[in-house]
Parts: C-alpha cells; structure tokens; sequence
C-alpha cells in the first residue's frame, strides 16, 4: 500500500532543494533568482537615476566620486513552477513493483522538495486528455492534499500524450519544471513531438521513461500469450531465448531512442527502472541538475 | 534413378496431415499480462522483416520433423539408385575348332553358338562389334556390315584350339577397352575357363551339363600276359544308363550297357589287340555330345622310365606323387635303367624353384618332333598368377656335344602379364647325354608361384613328347583333311588333328542359363541401395534438430 505521507518516506527531504537551470519567472515571492530585478539584499546592476526612482536605492557613494546619480538594482526572488505530468495508462500498473507505485513516489518526493522550498506545484494527470482538475500548492502544507490526491489515482485505460501535450499548453501558460513520466509506449515522431513542444515553450523539461523490470527482463519464456493491460489485446508468441534476445536489444532501443529524442530538443531525461528507490533516483535527478 | 522396393513409403504421404495437425496441436500457452505490446510488436516487425530464411529458420523444427519423418518413412520403401549399364560393345570369340563339328540338339556346336550369338545381339542393347574366331590360329572379324551375314562366312574347321595363352592378352585389352567379351565353346578345358573368366570374360560351353555321359578316364593295365582296358565313366544330370563300344580299325570288339548306381561307374574289360582302340559311349539320349563320347587309346608302347633324383627335398615329395600317379610313366630306382632323369636343384624349396632338370635318354631323339604341343595348365592358386609353358617346338639351334646335335625347346612362359621365351634347354655338363629343362627365372618373380604347376607342367610336356603319338606319317593330300594327321600343305607341314584331350573335357555348365545371366547382365541395371545413407541422413537430421533445440532453449 503506498503511503506517501508516512515519516519513514518524508523524512530527510526537506534538506534537499530542486534547482533549475533555467529562471523562470514566479507567481510569488519565493526563494529562487529570477530574470526581472525585484527587491532582494542581492545586488545585480547599476541604473542611472531617473525622475520617478525610489532616491531610496540612489548610490550615494557613486554620486560622491561621480557626481552623478546612479540607482541601484537587486534580483528579485521568486519561487518555481514545478509542473508534473504523468502517464496515468493500464500499462503503468504493470511490473513488481509497479511503475505506477514509482511514478507516485517519484512525484510525491519531488512535491515534498518543491512545496519546501515554497515552489508551486501542479499536476497534470495525463488521460485521454489531460485532468486540469488536480489540486496544487505553494506551501509544505499543501502536501498531505496533494499526496492524498496520488494516492487517490489509479492508472486506468489508454492514455494520448501527444494531445494531452497540446491541451496542456494551450492550458497552462505558465512556464516552470516539467517533470513528464511515462513509460513512452509511443512512436518515435511522437515521442519527438512532446519534447519538441514542450522545450519550445520554454519549460524545463525532465522526461523520465519508467520500466519495470519485468519489461526489461522478461521472466516468461516459451509458448505464451501476452495480453497487453492498455488495450486487452491478446498475442501469442513462441518465446524462444532468441525471441527474447531480440526483445531485450528492443527495450535497449526504446531506452536509447528516448535518451537521444530528449536531449536532441535539451530535455533532460532521466531513466529509471521501478524496483530501484525513488529516493535514490531523486538525489540522482538533482546531483545531475 | 531412384526406385523403391516398396510402397510402404506412401503412407507418409496418408499420415502427412496427421503430422500437420499435430504439428499445428499447440499446447495451451502460458497467459501473461505485459504493460504493453508495443515493443512486442516492434520484436515481430523485425522479425519478419528478416526474409524469408528467417521464415524458414522459425519453422526449422517444423520442417526438419517433416524432413526426417520423411525421411524415415523413405526408409520403409527401400529406396534404391538404378544406373543403367553401360552399353559398352560386346566381342565374341567363337571357337571354331573341329570339335564345335559335333552336334547338340540335331545341329552343330557352331551352328548353335551361332544362333546364340544372333539372339544374344537381338536382345540386348549392346551390339556385337567384333568376333574373334579361336581354333589353331585366332582370327579377328570387325567392320562388317551385318552379323549374321559375318557369322554366315565362320565355318567350322578341323584344327584344335591353341593354348589360350594368345586369347589371355586378347582379352585383356579388349576388356580394358570396356568391352564384354563373351566365348562361345563346345567345351574348354577347366584352366582355361578359369583363366578367362577370371579375366571377366563371359565363357559359355555350349556342351549339355544337364544330362551327358564322358569318359572320366581310360587306361591299358597289364595283367601277367593278359591285357584289360579300365573305363571310367561319368555321368551328369539324370541319365541312368549308357551303351559302351570299343573298336579297333573299323572292327567293332564287343558292346556292353552300362547302368549307373552312382555318378561314376568303372569298368574293367579284356582286350585281345595291342593296336589302338576306339571307345565310344552311347547314350539313349541323341542330344549327347559325339566328340565327348570317343575316347581314342593309343596303341600300347613301353612306357618311359623316369628316375627321380633321390636328395629331394620336401617340395619334391608332390612331384614324386605326380610321377606316382602319372599312369603314362614308370617310376625306376636306378637311374641307369632310366629314360627320363628328373633332378631338381639342390636349394629347391618349397617356395622357390629355380630350376628343374629333366633329362632324356639319347635312345629317346629319334622322336619326330616336328609336332605343335600346346598344353592346357591347371588352375593355379587363386592369386591366378601362374606359369605356363605352351607351345613347345623343339628348335634346331642347340647344343653339340660329343659330335651330337641336340635339340632344344622353346618354351613361352607367361608369369603374370608378361610372356618370356625362355630357350630353355642346355647341356648338363655333369650328366652326360641328358637334357637339362632349365628355366632361367628369377627366385623373385618365382616366389609367388604354385611348385606343384611348375613341375605338372613340364613333366607333360616330356610324358607327351615321349608318347608314340607323337609320330606322324606326313600325309601328300591336304586338301580335304578326312582323319587327323600330318599334311603337306603347300610346303607346309600342318598337323590336323582332334586332340584326345578335347574329348576328356567333362561337360561344361548350363550354357543357356550363363547366357541368361550375360543378358541379364547387360540389361539390367545396377542397383545401389540407399537406406544406409538415409538412416545415416537421419541420424544426422535429429542430432541437428536436437543441437538446434538446446541453443534455442
């Protein structure tokens, strides 16, 4: 059963701060740097004084040698718009443990560092279409709703990530980190449609593909019949060690086809297979960031 | 081309769906849930996008199943490969001799060798390319246009056969040119039969071995003063009695029947002339062989005392038993009463003989030797390597000793393939007035040899020598040969003559079933069996299937 507000998983996460590469601007007053100039004790820049300034943030020490006036600027501290969008599909149940239970504890790792460092935190759901009515936060104690709201979901039918793409950008004009997980069950164009469009916007996108380890090493073999969990569909396979060769120089494809799609359009992906901690794989995303 | 032995193969072909279904008769897969076929889907893309060996290596199992109950079931019909034989050219050596003068079945030797020769042609792919007729001399017949129109010109003649030492090499070649060689007689000699048909020549007799009566053997034996005549009589097949009838220049001495409890009967009658006598055996039956059926005995002469050297060693012990039974010869302990001095070298052994004396009596020359001898040999070991000594002709050249002229012989030895003239005698200089028989051979080339052949031989060709028969009145009127003689015949001296040895011939085998055979031969075609190679194809085809299983699994 996943707990994801249990001590035993929050605890020591609040030490640890998600950083972006790119300035985003913020909603509100938070705590990371931003492009505009704003009100913070860090200095940024010298602007010559204009009728109308603030004669408050005159230099004065300038005027002296100068004799001219000069205003000073100091960045402005915003908090991050952490985006996740997730692959809600029948085939993220799959594996043991499941890529469903990772996703969650994935994204609910991530929430607790975000709503930590007063970032503001949306989910996206990604269904047929995606669910604009998840809830979403800016303070810690946003958590136990938002954690309650994941454990709430369940994966269920096919999902259409490229129009769920689409929406949530014609949705969402916010700009921000975009955590997209999803098992990328989807053609090459596809895949490079999402990344394409989502760095276009401007976000900073981190794809994680999640595989259970089931799917990267099979443990049936012989005469079996597949029954796919998204569409029901049945297929009759004669696994030979050949056959399953073959499959496995397939998943490494899948794996390398995402890795270079993603960092072609400067994603940054990340890949992960379920039975490893979620924990771990955060301190990974966030050594590497 | 490939036969089967039986159809029993076919029921592959009854059970082939049977092996389809079972084939297709999946076992009830394994139910699996996967997250997704899409990777699946692109697993059995490239799969399929491999070809068509690819295809074909999916279902190699299923194909080498097919194969080797195929294979299997192949074995159950026998299979075989039928080449066709060659049709390689057929030479025919017709004996043309006197004694293809006698009649079987109410025409000629000849005649029927002829008819054979005409059937053998019709009814076989092959043709008769060349004959090669065989009496005193051999006479080759090709490029004609038409064989019965050839075989119309062969006529009998009244010569005897020459040795087959001239036909050995004949055939020989003729055989290593890829012909079959086939030999119509009336009846050969059993070393010569053997000799050619070990060649490969096909040796057809044309003398009835299924039922016949012969002369196994006849012989003068002096009892006191009175004199009887031993016959042993033969029989083959089922014939139960005969008629013997012995005559002497024209005047018919007595008839008596003979009735067989066995295959030989043996009987003993009483003769009152010394001259030669005519014993002819008469069956009830007409198909019998005339020339078989006369026995001429020569009229009684002293015999030649041979004395045999007495340091012999072991080898020599079988001539001392040739000598022994050679009915033709007295054997004589001291060597001054002797005509006939036979030593043998003192390191002859039981290998190797390097050379054997026989010596005459000077009281022996005045013998007319201006005979031609051939000799039949006995069949030898059966590496068939053997010496022979034919066509002995005394020579003039010689050896002068003492103001004598001696005369030699020259005699043909044929070791193996080759023939040696060896001028084989000279002078004894240790024993005077003898002839020393010396073959100069090599110990080598003699290693191989049969001693009991060597030594046979040359003491024939002296027992004969000194036979009376051996002289001849020279006859002026050589055109018409009626009786066997010496002829003048245009300068030249001819001898025509039924050899008596002809007429000891025993029967020879069934013609018509050897000519059968032949015929069989030529049309049938060879068979090679195949079910060794497919077992061996199985056997292969499983450890395949089974080496591809394990590395599949």
């Amino acid at each position: 059963m996943l707990d994801l507000q249990s001590p035993e998983f929050v605890k020591g996460l609040k030490h640890l701060k998600l950083i972006s590469d790119k300035k985003f601007a913020g909603q509100r007053v938070g705590e990371r740097k931003t492009k505009r100039k704003g009100s913070s004790v860090e200095f940024k820049d010298f602007r010559e004084y204009n009728p109308g300034d603030d004669i408050r943030f005159i230099d004065w020490n300038l005027w002296g040698r100068l004799d001219r006036y000069y205003i000073k600027l100091f960045h402005n501290e915003e908090n991050l718009n952490v985006f996740f969008l997730w692959d809600t599909s029948s085939s993220l149940a799959y594996g043991s443990p499941s890529k469903w239970n990772f996703s969650m504890e994935l994204i609910a790792t991530i929430t607790y560092l975000a709503l930590h460092n007063k970032d503001s935190v949306y989910y996206y759901p990604i269904l047929d279409k995606i669910f604009t009515g998840a809830p979403r936060g800016n303070q810690p104690g946003f958590y136990p709703k938002l954690s309650q709201f994941l454990q709430s979901m369940k994966p269920s039918g096919h999902s259409n990530l490229r129009g769920a793409i689409d929406q949530f950008l014609r949705y969402e004009k916010r700009k921000g980190m975009l955590f997209l997980i999803s098992d990328f069950f989807v053609d090459q164009s596809e895949m490079e449609y999402v990344f394409k469009k989502l760095s276009f916007y401007g976000h900073e996108v981190v794809p994680v593909l999640v595989l259970s380890p089931d799917e990267v090493d099979p443990p049936f073999h012989g005469h079996c019949k597949l029954q796919d969990l998204e569409t029901s569909e049945w297929m009759e396979l004669d696994l030979s060690n050949e056959y399953l060769t073959m499959y496995q120089e397939t998943v490494e494809q899948h794996k390398n086809n995402f890795l270079v799609t993603a960092n072609k359009y400067r994603c940054k992906p990340f890949f992960a297979v379920s039975d490893q901690s979620s924990r771990d794989f955060v301190v990974d995303i966030l050594r590497r960031s | 081309m490939l036969g089967f032995s039986s159809l029993l193969g076919l029921l592959f072909f009854a059970w082939f769906p049977v092996f389809l279904a079972i084939y297709f008769f999946k076992s009830k897969p394994k139910e699996v849930k996967v997250a997704s076929h899409f990777l699946w889907d692109q697993v059995l893309q490239k799969q399929n996008s491999k070809g068509w060996f690819e295809t074909f290596r999916k279902n190699a199992f299923f194909w080498l199943q097919l194969l080797i109950f195929f294979l299997l079931f192949l074995l159950l019909s026998k299979p075989y490969w039928e080449t066709k034989s060659q049709a390689s050219e057929i030479i025919v050596i017709l004996d043309t001799s006197a004694s293809m003068q006698q009649v079987v079945d109410s025409i000629s030797a000849l005649e029927l060798a002829k008819r054979e020769i005409m059937d053998l042609d019709r009814s076989i792919d092959s043709r008769v390319s060349e004959i090669i007729t065989w009496d005193e001399a051999i006479q080759s017949f090709s490029n004609f246009h038409s064989l019965a129109g050839q075989l119309h010109q062969i006529r009998e003649t009244n010569y005897k056969n020459s040795d087959s030492s001239l036909l050995v090499p004949l055939c020989k070649e003729r055989i290593a040119r890829g012909s079959s060689v086939i030999l119509f007689s009336d009846a050969l000699p059993v070393s010569t039969s053997l000799t050619l048909s070990n060649l490969g020549v096909q040796v057809i007799q044309l003398a009835k071995s299924a039922r016949n009566l012969y002369f196994r053997d006849v012989r003068r034996e002096s009892f006191g003063k009175e004199e009887k005549v031993r016959v042993k009589i033969a029989r083959t097949g089922s014939i139960s009695e005969g008629t013997l009838r012995i005559q002497s220049q024209g005047t018919l001495h007595f008839t008596t029947r003979v009735i067989f409890s066995g295959d030989e009967e043996e009987l003993l009658l009483p003769i009152r002339t010394g001259s030669t006598l005519e014993l002819s055996l008469l069956s009830p039956l007409k198909d019998d062989l005339a020339a078989d059926n006369l026995w001429i005995l020569p009229q009684k002469t002293s015999k030649p005392k041979v004395w045999l050297d007495p340091s012999l060693s072991s080898s020599a012990d079988m001539l001392i038993q040739y000598f022994m039974m050679e009915s033709r010869l007295d054997l004589v302990e001291k060597m001054e009463e002797a005509d006939l001095r036979v030593f043998l070298e003192s390191n002859l052994t039981e290998v190797v003989v390097n050379s054997l004396v026989i010596s005459a009596a000077p009281s022996l020359q005045s013998l007319n030797q201006k005979v031609l001898h051939s000799y039949a040999i006995l069949p030898t070991h059966r590496t068939i390597r053997y010496l022979q000594v034919g066509k002995l002709r005394p020579v003039n050249q010689g050896f002068v000793q003492s103001g004598e002229q001696w005369k030699g012989i020259l005699a043909s030895v044929l070791i193996g393939d080759r023939k040696t003239i060896v001028p084989l005698l000279e002078q004894h200089r240790k024993m005077q007035n003898c002839y020393r028989l010396n073959l100069n051979l090599s110990s080598q080339s003699l290693e191989a040899l049969d001693n009991l052949i060597l030594i046979e031989n040359l003491v024939r060709i002296y027992t004969d020598s000194l036979s009376s028969k051996m002289s001849q009145e020279i006859k002026s009127d050589a055109n018409q040969p009626s009786e066997p003689g010496l002829y003048d015949i245009d300068g030249e001296e001819k001898f025509f003559h039924i050899s008596t040895s002809e007429s000891r011939l025993s029967p020879g085998s069934d013609s018509q079933e050897l000519l059968r055979n032949f015929k069989d031969q030529k049309m049938k075609p060879r068979r090679k069996e195949l079910t060794t190679y497919i077992l061996l194809l199985v056997v292969f085809f499983v450890c395949f299937e089974w080496w591809l299983f394990s590395r599949r699994m």
